[in-house]
């Protein structure tokens, strides 16, 4: 019997729980007042129980926190339970006639059987899970042992205990216990059998590209790797590449962008629907829940492909991962070994506690490798506003222009920027870092500028993972 | 949320039953000294106010039955004194229960309140409340260099199922 209604609450897990259903029961005269008591006094009991159990027989009262935790952990029970029959008439049915506590016994056997099948999704995903260096989502898969150790089926059926950061295309965060870690897990499956159709290099690249568009380091952005690859390969299929292709050229972009300008958002949708059923197609997915996850975030792509279009910042949605004429003819800046978190810590309170502007800058500069720490370390508002311009002054004319890569990146999206314009156009911003350095700039004489502004317009920073 | 419903059942009938409860478990150990329904009722509207005060729930009646009965061999209580000397030392209880977090359990704690009254406070409830605080800190001290049951607050023991 569990496995039937375990099945069924995999249908009816958004709807309402028993409380409410009681509440609506009583409301519409299906449920007489002596029976509501009946029902509260056998949860009574089962907390009773429960309380005993959880002190070791030491203590017959807990505190009110802990109490309810047990009581929502009851009822977690009793919903899984009941939740597997589908109507009010039919689960009002179910608690005047069933006993609570048998009730309450049978939905145990439901959470228990949901941790063993979300067990079984936990080592499908560890052998499946993609080699990519994004924090998140490592962190994530390596902390669900956590679920498994922590979870408690009788005392915190409804917590799920766990460290997950990332984000998925479909995370239904209403759910609670098991339920919610189940879906996850399974949504979280589908997203690996869609990358798995691609060779995990292209992977990487268009995780890099990623990066290099929005000047963030990938490895540690909330990104989701699926929804980025779904995203280039139904733009590859548009611009005539095979489906397993998530390269797109920027000839390529240019063709698909013209395309996209030319259609209303009716013609948009059946472009990218025919292209999806064409990716779907030619990277041979043969599941139907795996077709469906995929066809439900096209509603959502067509709205974004809209928006970038009459925004006109289709470069940040379609990845251009090849033949980028700044990356051809560009500067490489190789970037160095970002530091740990606990130096990083260290070190902004060494600059913070630095009664010395010039050791204050010795400290920043010999501490720093990495252009990101460098930032990093100016958004962490250690120096004050003179000190900022004495940091700038010290630094040569490339150093200059990383940073500014990073104050410009939104401008150095749409081509190369003229940086007596763009210095005017920023001069409201409320990042102090990026205040101090555009008045720096703004100081500086024109011929450093014009240097300062070729180096902006050329530079590519080196990203290990390509 | 679901707190309400604890209260509201434990308030209701409820109340009048474990009055009842009381009465007829004094009358099976009191050696003559049993209480009236008046006096039980007096007793669970106290513990419960007492519950509510301290932030704690208890659905059974344990630990007031087995401190009335021990109360009822104390050789410093008379009938007229039972039920108000129930209803203090279990402010004591609760009070001490919450300050170590659960640090002790409660026939222990009992056994201790009530060696104490009968012993060093020689029946005196006001000497008893006095050292409340250091039993408290002792309990404290003693959790501290062997934790007990302590996890989270609450005595752990749950099972994976």
């Amino acid at each position: 019997m569990s496995q039937n209604i375990s099945l069924n609450v995999e249908k009816t897990l958004s709807v309402p729980d028993t409380a409410s259903i009681i509440k609506e029961g009583f409301s519409k005269g299906m449920i007489e007042k002596r029976k509501i008591e009946d029902i509260q006094t056998q949860i009574l009991m089962i907390l009773k129980d429960l309380i005993q159990r959880y002190t070791n027989g030491e203590s017959s009262s807990v505190t009110i926190e802990t109490a309810e935790k047990l009581l929502n952990s009851i009822c977690f029970s009793i919903d899984a339970c009941t939740a597997g029959y589908i109507g009010t008439r039919e689960r009002i049915d179910l608690l005047l006639n069933g006993s609570i506590t048998e009730l309450y016994e049978k939905g145990l056997e439901i959470v228990s059987s949901y941790v063993a099948e979300t067990k079984k999704l936990y080592y499908r995903i560890i052998k499946t899970r993609l080699n990519v260096p994004v924090e998140a989502y490592n962190l994530t898969i390596d902390d669900f042992p956590i679920f498994f150790n922590k979870y408690s089926i009788v005392f915190g059926a409804h917590d799920a205990p766990s460290n997950i950061d990332y984000p998925l295309m479909f995370d239904n965060s209403h759910l609670k216990g098991v339920f919610y870690m189940k879906q996850y897990m399974e949504n979280l499956l589908f997203e690996t059998e869609i990358c798995s159709h691609f060779d995990n290099r292209e992977i990487l690249k268009l995780l890099a590209c990623y990066g290099k568009v929005y000047s963030i380091d990938y490895k540690k952005t909330l990104l989701n790797i699926c929804e980025l690859v779904i995203n280039n390969s139904i733009f590859s299929v548009i611009a005539g590449s095979k489906a397993d292709r998530l390269t797109i050229t920027e000839q390529q972009y240019e063709s698909i962008s013209k395309r996209l300008l030319r259609l209303n958002k009716e013609k948009t949708n059946t472009l990218l629907n025919e292209a999806c059923e064409k990716m779907i197609h030619g990277l041979e997915i043969e599941q139907s829940k795996t077709i469906t996850y995929i066809k439900i975030y096209m509603p959502e792509l067509a709205s974004r492909v809209t928006n970038a279009v009459k925004n006109n910042c289709l470069q940040n949605l379609i990845i251009i991962t090849e033949g980028n004429q700044s990356q051809q003819q560009g500067i490489i800046y190789e970037e160095g070994e970002r530091m740990s978190d606990a130096k990083f810590r260290t070190l902004t309170s060494k600059i913070m506690k630095c009664g010395s502007t010039r050791e204050k800058i010795n400290l920043i500069k010999s501490g720093t490798q990495s252009a990101y720490d460098f930032i990093d370390i100016l958004e962490a508002d250690c120096l004050f506003e003179d000190e900022y311009t004495y940091l700038f002054a010290s630094l040569n004319d490339i150093d200059l222009a990383v940073l500014g890569k990073t104050v410009f990146n939104e401008e150095l999206r749409s081509g190369i920027i003229k940086l007596d314009i763009v210095i005017s156009e920023k001069a409201n911003t409320d990042i102090n870092w990026q205040a101090e350095y555009l008045k720096f700039l703004h100081n500086l004489e024109p011929t450093r500028l014009i240097a300062i502004e070729r180096f902006i317009n050329k530079i590519q920073i080196a990203d290990e993972s390509i | 949320m679901l707190l309400p419903i604890i209260y509201k059942t434990m308030n209701g009938a409820l109340q009048e039953l474990q009055a009842a409860e009381l009465m007829q478990f004094s009358k099976e150990c009191a050696h003559g000294l049993e209480i009236t329904l008046k006096d039980a009722a007096e007793i669970i509207d106290a513990r419960n106010r007492l519950l509510q005060t301290y932030g704690r729930i208890e659905i059974d009646l344990e630990v007031t039955k087995i401190l009335l009965q021990k109360l009822f061999t104390s050789p410093f209580i008379s009938r007229e004194e039972i039920t108000q000397a129930t209803q203090e030392i279990l402010d004591i209880f609760y009070f001490i229960k919450n300050e170590t977090e659960d640090g002790i359990g409660d026939s222990d704690l009992i056994d201790r309140l009530l060696y104490m009254f009968n012993g060093d406070c020689h029946g005196s409830i006001e000497l008893l409340k006095s050292t409340a605080e250091a039993l408290t800190r002792e309990i404290k001290e003693k959790n501290i260099k062997s934790p007990l049951l302590q996890q989270g607050g609450e005595i752990n023991n749950e099972p994976k199922y």
